[in-house]
Order: structure tokens, then C-alpha cells, then sequence
């Protein structure tokens, strides 16, 4: 069953915004397990496919499916309770609300996912592969380093053990060595849990680390956006 | 959840946010304040007379009238002719009825002339008497009782010999020097005029306006017996200021005053007191007016509406300023709060998750000041409670937690929240858009 099951199905899906076309994706798959670079420039409709893809957007035409289910027919309210569940998000930087403390942070996600009590097991290896001792757990998270943050955002993205994982630009803000430190432990934790990956990035360097690459000016019809 | 983040959120900037709380909670303070002093007012009002059916004056106001009879305020137009309230106070329905003469002062304080009935007859509060705190009522034409404040304040003891003065003013180039009084009673404070007036008897009134103060010593026939035993020392000084006096105009003067300010009465029956009322605004002889206490009061207070109202206007206003404060504060703040939002999205929250967590903000902001308002308010009352009664005559009860400042406390937290709406709903707006992208 790993090969070839489609976790993410997008059918002549069109997006425009005030009458200005962003997207307009006649289809595209991605398969279980699969690691997709997908390469978008600034300006390509990037951040549009990512709230289309969560669920936070509706397009205007076409479908949306994620893991057999059709996002386009679910509410507003399911459709975020669907993100909370599926789908693990990683920005590029500030992906914690500064003033809480790391474990809230974390336990937020949970909460939002409904998966009743937490995995602690699950969590405090996690915690351990990404390298982050328990003493950060209680820190504040705007105390923490780049690289600290970014790590707990995976673990917090993982902690539901989402089918999907997104990722956007989330090394930009982190030097090459903690650029490679990070992208191991990403791609090593959603091997463990199974989760397909589809990180976005202008950065072409990157591309080596994954299955396939994408370039988005390439799947979108629409083109020269400012 | 929801309420850890927002208290969270708002901790992290402490410094704006103590500080709109704080423009708050001074709303509070004067709103609560001007509420409450309005009914502390309004309460101590109506308690400066009970017990007195009716007040019998000369035709005037019937606002005017109250003022001066019962507050010591401005001074009658007119007076009361001694055979009218003789002839009133022996009316069939009448119980009692005590005369007072107003119109001379003691270092800024009213002298009120009446009979020792007076303290019998006078009723303030839910009927209560005048209590005397020491010594008694006067019996001689030489005898003073003060209210509580004349003695605090001018450290008047029993025995301290006073001279009144002619007129109301606090500078009075008329004195009575020649006729000194003793204090021999001060009585307990009520809280009403009464504890800054000095009471005199009526005769001592006439004894000290009848061009030589001597008279009143030649003929003793004063209409509340004096006891013929009375301070002979001071008929000496008497005698010796005499000398320079002139000539005895008053001589053959009966000491029954020619006429009285205006007169309490107290009926048999209350059931009578309109129909008495009536008879007394129809007198024949004298132009009168008869007030009821409590119709007056309500009327004087009526007229007050207005500047109450205006007090009340002013602090809501102020409320509104520092409500629109903390909205402007809540907006300024929304732009580098989109980057909260876009995680909070990210991680399954719905755009209304974000509206309710800004809404939640500025109610406990308009809390916090609420409280810290009334907390202040009550506080500052509890310690200057004392300082207000001993240098204004004010009694002011501890701030209530009543059913109407609750009232207004939920009003203002109310108020937030729908002001609130507008960075609510731009935060809403902006969740559901935006989404995931954050503008940096």
C-alpha cells in the first residue's frame, strides 16, 4: 500500500484573488511516504497553494483532496479541525507564540488536535531525537535560540502524528550547518511516523534531500505575477 | 485555553496594557465616585428632617423656604408674625409647633432661636431625636447648646462663654459683645445641618437685638422662664456696658419677639396634613406658606437633576475616552500580532478562536480596571471617611457593592467588549485571508 496511494489530489483547481488569477493547477498528486521539494519562488502563488492546501483557503473551482478527503465540501470549522488533525505546518520563523512557554506551546497543538490524552511516550522521544533537553520545556519560547524554535516546531508539528507535513522556507533563518542539523532530524522523524513531506523553498540547494522536485511556476498556469 | 493565552498574551505587554487598565479604572473611579456621592447626597438629604409635619413660614419658595428653615441656607424674605404663630400653634390639629429665628451667626455658624422644645420636637434621619452629647437643653436667655461640628471645630467645651454676632457673614463688625453666652449642652453629630448651628434661646434673640441688652435683664419676663438665679456676674458686666449704651428705647419691650422666622408643627394626625396645609396657605392675616419636609426636599432635589446629570455625562465620557484608548491600543497592536494568528491558524484554530481571544483581552483589561477603579474608590472613602464628616459635615457611607454598581461595572466591561469588536473582527478578517502568510 506505500506505493502509489495519493495523499495529496489536486484537480483543476483555480484561485484567484480580487479577480487577479494566482493559481490555476490542472493536477497534482503526491504519493504516501513521498518527499516533494517543491520549488516556488516569491511570487509564484506559494503562500496561496499552502493556505489552499491547510484548508484555510477555498479555491474557486476544482478539488482539494487530502487523504481521500475532499476539503472543498467540508465547513470552514471542519476544515480547520481537519489541519489540527492531518496536517503538521513549519514556517519559516516564529512558529510559537513568544509568551507562552515551550510546553504550551506544544500542548496547544494538542488540544487543537482533539486526540485525547497526549502520546508522552511518543512526545519525550521526540523531544529527544530533535535534541531538546527537558529543562526547555518550561522555558518561555521567544528565550529560545532560531534553531531551538524551529526544532520545537517540529516536534509540536509531529506531535499529532499528522499523515502530511508542510514546511515552508522553515531553514531561511538558520545558518548551513544548522540548515543540514535541521533538515536530518526533519526528514528522520517524518520517516518515523510515516508522514509525507512537501517543503517549500525558493532555496534549489535543498532540492538533494528530496524524492521529487517541484517547480510551481511549472504546475500553475498562471504566471508573471508581480 | 483560550483565557491562559489571552492573560499570557497580555502579560507580555504588560507596560501598555497596566496602562489602559489604569485610564480605565480613573473612569471607573470618577463614574462610581459621581454615583455614589449623588446618592450618599441624596440619602443624607432626605435625612435633615423628619418628624415635622409641616414648615410655616412667610410667603416665599417653597424651595427658599426649606433652605433656609432646614439648611441654614440664604436668608428669609420675610417673617412670621409672633400672633400668627400663636394663633397657628393653638389650631385643633396642631400637636406641637416650635418656632425658630434665624439671622445671626456665631464666627461663621447660624444662630437658630428656638425653645427648648426644639430638641424634643426635632427629628432627623428615620426619626431620630437630638441626643445631647453633654450637658442638656438651655432653660435661661443666657444659655447656648451647640451642634457637634460648632464645638469640635472652635474647641468649644462646657462653660466657654461665646458672644454672637448680628448678620450671617463669617466677618460680622456687629457683635453682641455685650451679652455673652455659656455653652451648656453639644449635642451628638447627625449628620445634618443642625451639627453647625448654634442654638440659642428665641428670647435671647430679641434680648440681644433690642437696641441695649440691658433690657432683657430689667425685665426678666422672658417668654421661656428664666430662672431668676442666672449668672450674676454677667448682669454686672451688663450693667456696666449699659453705661455706655443709650437711652433705654426698649424699655417696656415684653420680650415676646414681633416675629419669627418660621415655625415647625407636627399634626395630631398626618391624615390632616394637606387639609391643614391648605388652611395655612389661605390665612387671612398674613400672607403664609406651608411646606410639607419631604414634598420640598424632593422638589430641591429635582432641580439638583440637572447638575447630577450633567456629573454623569462627564464621567461617561471619560469612560468612552479610555475605552476608545484600550481600542486603540488593542489595533495598534494587531500588525505584529498576525504572526500569533498565522500560528494559531496553522495549528487548527478557527478565525473566530482569534476574534474570541481579542475579545477576551479587552474584557479582562476592563476588568482589571474595573475592579482596580472600584477597589480605589472604595478605599480612598474608607480612609478619608472621617477627614470628609469632620471637614464638610459629610457623612459618606463605605462604597456598597450594590445591584447598581455592579450595574455600572458590567456596563463598562460591556462597553469594552463591544468596542473591542473592531479590532476583533480585523483580527477575524485578517485570520480568515491571510491565513498562513504573515506580512514581514
Amino acid at each position: 500500500m506505500q506505493e502509489n496511494q495519493p495523499v495529496i489530489q489536486l484537480d483543476n483547481l483555480a484561485f484567484s484573488w480580487e479577480d487577479k488569477p494566482l493559481l490555476d493547477i490542472r493536477h497534482w498528486q503526491v504519493n504516501k511516504g513521498q518527499r516533494v521539494f517543491l520549488y516556488g519562488p516569491s511570487g509564484s502563488g506559494k503562500s496561496t497553494l499552502l493556505n489552499l492546501l491547510s484548508g484555510i483557503l477555498k479555491p474557486q473551482r476544482g478539488s482539494i483532496n487530502l487523504l481521500g478527503q475532499e476539503l472543498t465540501t467540508l465547513s470552514a470549522g471542519k476544515r480547520d479541525r481537519f489541519r489540527a488533525r492531518h496536517i503538521g505546518m513549519i514556517f519559516q520563523q516564529f512558529n510559537l507564540l513568544p509568551y507562552l512557554s515551550v510546553r504550551e506551546n506544544i500542548e496547544l497543538a494538542w488540544k487543537f488536535g482533539g486526540n485525547g490524552e497526549p502520546d508522552v511516550a511518543f512526545l519525550k522521544h521526540m523531544l529527544e531525537r530533535l535534541e531538546l533537553h527537558d529543562g526547555l520545556l518550561t522555558r518561555k519560547a521567544s528565550h529560545l535560540s532560531v534553531g531551538q524554535q524551529q526544532r520545537v516546531a517540529v516536534a509540536r508539528a509531529l506531535l499529532n502524528k499528522p499523515e502530511i507535513i508542510i514546511a515552508d522556507e522553515p531553514t531561511s533563518a538558520l545558518d548551513s550547518e544548522l540548515r543540514d542539523q535541521f533538515l536530518h532530524l526533519l526528514l528522520g522523524c517524518a520517516q518515523e511516523t510515516d508522514a509525507t513531506v512537501v517543503f517549500v523553498s525558493h532555496d534549489k540547494t535543498l532540492q538533494d534531500y528530496f524524492d521529487i522536485h517541484q517547480d510551481l511556476r511549472a504546475l500553475s498556469s498562471v504566471e508573471e505575477l508581480a | 485555553m483560550l483565557l491562559r493565552i489571552a492573560s499570557a498574551s497580555l502579560w507580555n505587554r504588560r507596560l501598555t496594557v497596566l496602562l489602559t487598565a489604569f485610564s480605565i479604572a480613573v473612569s471607573v473611579f470618577i463614574m462610581l465616585g459621581v454615583d455614589h456621592l449623588k446618592n450618599e447626597l441624596k440619602t443624607s438629604f432626605g435625612r435633615t428632617v423628619s418628624g415635622v409635619d409641616l414648615i410655616v413660614g412667610a410667603r416665599t419658595g417653597s424651595t427658599n423656604l426649606l433652605l433656609y428653615s432646614v439648611f441654614r441656607i440664604g436668608n428669609p424674605s420675610n417673617n412670621l408674625s409672633w400672633q400668627t404663630y400663636q394663633a397657628l400653634s393653638q389650631s385643633k390639629e396642631v400637636a406641637w409647633a416650635v418656632p425658630i429665628s434665624l439671622g445671626d451667626s456665631h464666627k461663621g455658624y447660624r444662630v437658630l432661636g428656638t425653645t427648648p422644645d426644639y430638641f424634643e420636637h426635632f427629628k432627623y434621619g428615620s426619626r431620630q431625636a437630638l441626643v445631647f452629647n453633654q450637658g442638656q437643653a438651655f432653660h435661661t436667655t443666657q444659655q447656648v447648646v451647640l451642634g457637634s461640628e460648632v464645638a469640635a471645630k472652635l474647641h468649644y467645651h462646657l462653660g466657654d462663654e461665646l458672644v454672637i454676632s448680628h448678620g450671617t457673614g463669617e466677618v460680622s463688625f456687629t457683635h453682641h459683645d455685650a451679652y455673652p453666652f455659656k455653652v451648656v449642652g453639644i449635642l451628638e453629630p447627625t449628620g445634618t445641618p443642625v451639627d453647625q448651628t448654634v442654638h440659642v434661646n428665641l428670647a435671647s434673640i430679641e434680648l440681644i437685638h433690642s437696641s441695649g441688652s440691658h433690657a432683657g435683664h430689667d425685665h426678666p419676663q422672658v417668654q421661656s422662664s428664666t430662672p431668676a438665679s442666672s449668672n450674676h456676674e454677667h448682669t454686672d458686666d451688663h450693667d456696666h456696658d449699659h453705661d455706655h449704651d443709650h437711652a433705654e428705647e426698649g424699655a417696656g419691650h415684653h420680650l415676646q419677639p414681633g416675629s419669627v422666622t418660621a415655625m415647625l408643627v407636627g399634626l395630631k394626625s398626618r391624615i390632616g396634613t394637606l387639609t391643614f396645609q391648605r388652611k395655612v396657605n389661605e390665612y387671612k392675616a398674613e400672607p403664609l406658606l406651608a411646606i410639607i419636609p419631604g414634598v420640598a426636599l424632593a422638589e430641591l432635589w429635582q432641580m439638583m437633576g440637572m447638575v447630577e446629570k450633567a456629573l454623569a455625562l462627564i464621567a461617561l465620557l471619560v469612560l468612552l475616552a479610555s475605552l476608545l484608548g484600550m481600542t486603540t491600543m488593542l489595533l495598534a497592536s494587531m500588525r505584529e500580532r498576525e504572526r500569533e494568528i498565522a500560528v494559531l491558524r496553522a495549528i487548527g484554530a478557527h478565525a473566530s478562536f482569534v476574534l474570541l481571544l481579542i475579545e477576551l483581552e479587552a474584557i479582562l483589561i476592563a476588568l482589571v480596571g474595573a475592579a482596580a477603579g472600584y477597589l480605589g474608590l472604595a478605599g480612598l472613602l474608607a480612609l478619608l471617611k472621617g477627614w470628609i464628616s469632620s471637614e464638610y459635615g459629610l457623612f459618606i457611607n463605605s462604597l456598597p457593592l450594590s445591584g447598581s454598581t455592579l450595574g455600572y461595572l458590567g456596563l463598562i466591561v460591556g462597553l469594552a467588549a463591544v468596542l473591542a469588536l473592531v479590532p476583533a473582527i480585523l483580527s477575524y478578517r485578517t485570520a480568515l485571508s491571510r491565513g498562513l502568510s504573515v506580512r514581514v
